[in-house]
């Protein structure tokens, strides 16, 4: 079953271009205020009914076909906020009206657990490598929604700022174990985080003797991400500073003019701009670069 | 006599050269047992050499440095470049 979106949310609540430009450096873009917190603790309440000592029940594990929205059906906790205005509204500016959601798991990691997930990227990975007809700039996005406080040492989702830039699929990545500016996404109940599914994330090892829990849905933009947010400054001096200012931001092996000059593309596309040209073939008038 | 293991260690380096700084790094030590808990993602935020010729001078020999990476438009970005795959035998207990 798919969760299709179908209401327009109005354009002055959606993203403004100071936040899109953050989720277009980083990869992606986190809230710690969507939530009222008597829905955090009336969704932990069901993840805690979730699990036993063998771990999740069967009605919350995860199926590609069986069983693709198990928590999302059994909790009506967590559907609310998923249909919370404000976060529909996040979700509608990096994907448009129309989205759907394709799948979505209740991740559940068990008191002290040693060993960590490895790097990786969901499935699909970045998008030169997608199939022929996929616009070069479609993106899916994953959100990370935690109901309840997740401190460091509670192990939430690791992610790779900007590695969303990077070609690779799923489990090329696996190789690799600490990074450079690596950052685990810790904070209070009722964090929620919106990811480009190109980013490289992994989960992580639990020192604390509870339960940790982290609910993801995948959603599907069913439009041209572009024009899709409040758009207003986009092209104003701000905003081209703070491009100019981040245009090595998570660089790390020597990548940074490639990647500012492929922003800057995206950054036009995303804005409804057209493409500019480059007669002097320096990647250097893009302005954002 | 007791018998030696390998331990691996692969370091990503700013730049070609062997003393830039290190920007990710991953331990395979094969002295472990396999029961044991290796290195595993996220684990540590300090960077256990500085460089390359930082782990050189403690011990770590160089055997493998991965080609100059190609900058082709085509090619765009995905892996880590500059990476150096290290080694040192350490002994177990027989």
């Amino acid at each position: 079953m798919a969760i299709a979106e179908t209401e327009v949310v109005p354009q002055t609540e959606l993203l403004d271009v100071h936040q899109m430009a953050r989720f277009v450096i980083d990869g992606f873009i986190e809230f710690d205020d969507l939530v009222p917190d008597e829905l955090s603790e009336a969704v932990y309440a069901d993840e805690l009914a979730s699990v036993n000592e063998d771990g999740p029940i069967p009605e919350v594990r995860w199926h590609i076909t069986d069983n693709p929205h198990g928590f999302y059906e059994r909790s009506a906790a967590v559907r609310a906020v998923h249909n919370l205005p404000r976060v529909k509204a996040v979700l509608q500016s990096l994907l448009g009206p129309g989205h759907v959601a394709s799948h979505s798991a209740l991740h559940c990691t068990g008191p002290l657990q040693e060993t960590a997930q490895q790097w990786h990227v969901d499935a699909g990975g970045r998008r030169q490598v997608r199939l022929p007809g996929v616009h070069p700039w479609s993106f899916d996005i994953l959100t990370a929604y935690f109901a309840h406080d997740t401190p460091h040492e509670m192990g939430p989702t690791l992610v790779l700022p900007g590695s969303h830039m990077r070609s690779v699929l799923g489990p090329d990545v696996a190789r690799y174990k600490n990074i450079a500016g690596q950052k685990r996404l810790s904070g209070k109940a009722g964090r929620i985080v919106f990811m480009h599914e190109a980013l490289w994330h992994c989960a992580q090892t639990n020192e604390i003797d509870q339960w940790r829990f982290m609910f993801k849905i995948r959603y599907n933009p069913r439009v041209p991400q572009r024009g899709i947010f409040n758009t207003e400054g986009w092209d104003s001096e701000e905003i081209r500073r703070f491009f100019r200012m981040n245009k090595n931001a998570h660089n790390l092996t020597g990548e940074s003019s490639a990647v500012a000059q492929e922003r800057a593309d995206w950054w036009r596309y995303l804005c409804g701009a057209d493409e500019l040209a480059d007669p002097s073939g320096t990647g250097a008038h893009g302005d954002y670069a | 006599m007791s018998p030696v293991r390998q331990q691996i260690l692969i370091l990503h380096l700013q730049s070609g050269d062997l003393g830039s700084p290190t920007v990710a790094w991953a331990l395979y030590d094969g002295a472990l047992p396999a029961n044991a808990v290796q290195m595993q993602t996220g684990s540590e935020y300090e960077v256990p050499y500085e460089s390359v010729l930082d782990a050189m001078r403690h011990g770590w020999r160089v055997f493998q440095a991965s080609p100059q990476p190609e900058r082709s438009a085509g090619t765009g970005t995905g892996q880590l470049a500059n990476e150096f795959w290290l080694e040192r035998n350490v002994e177990v207990e027989g």
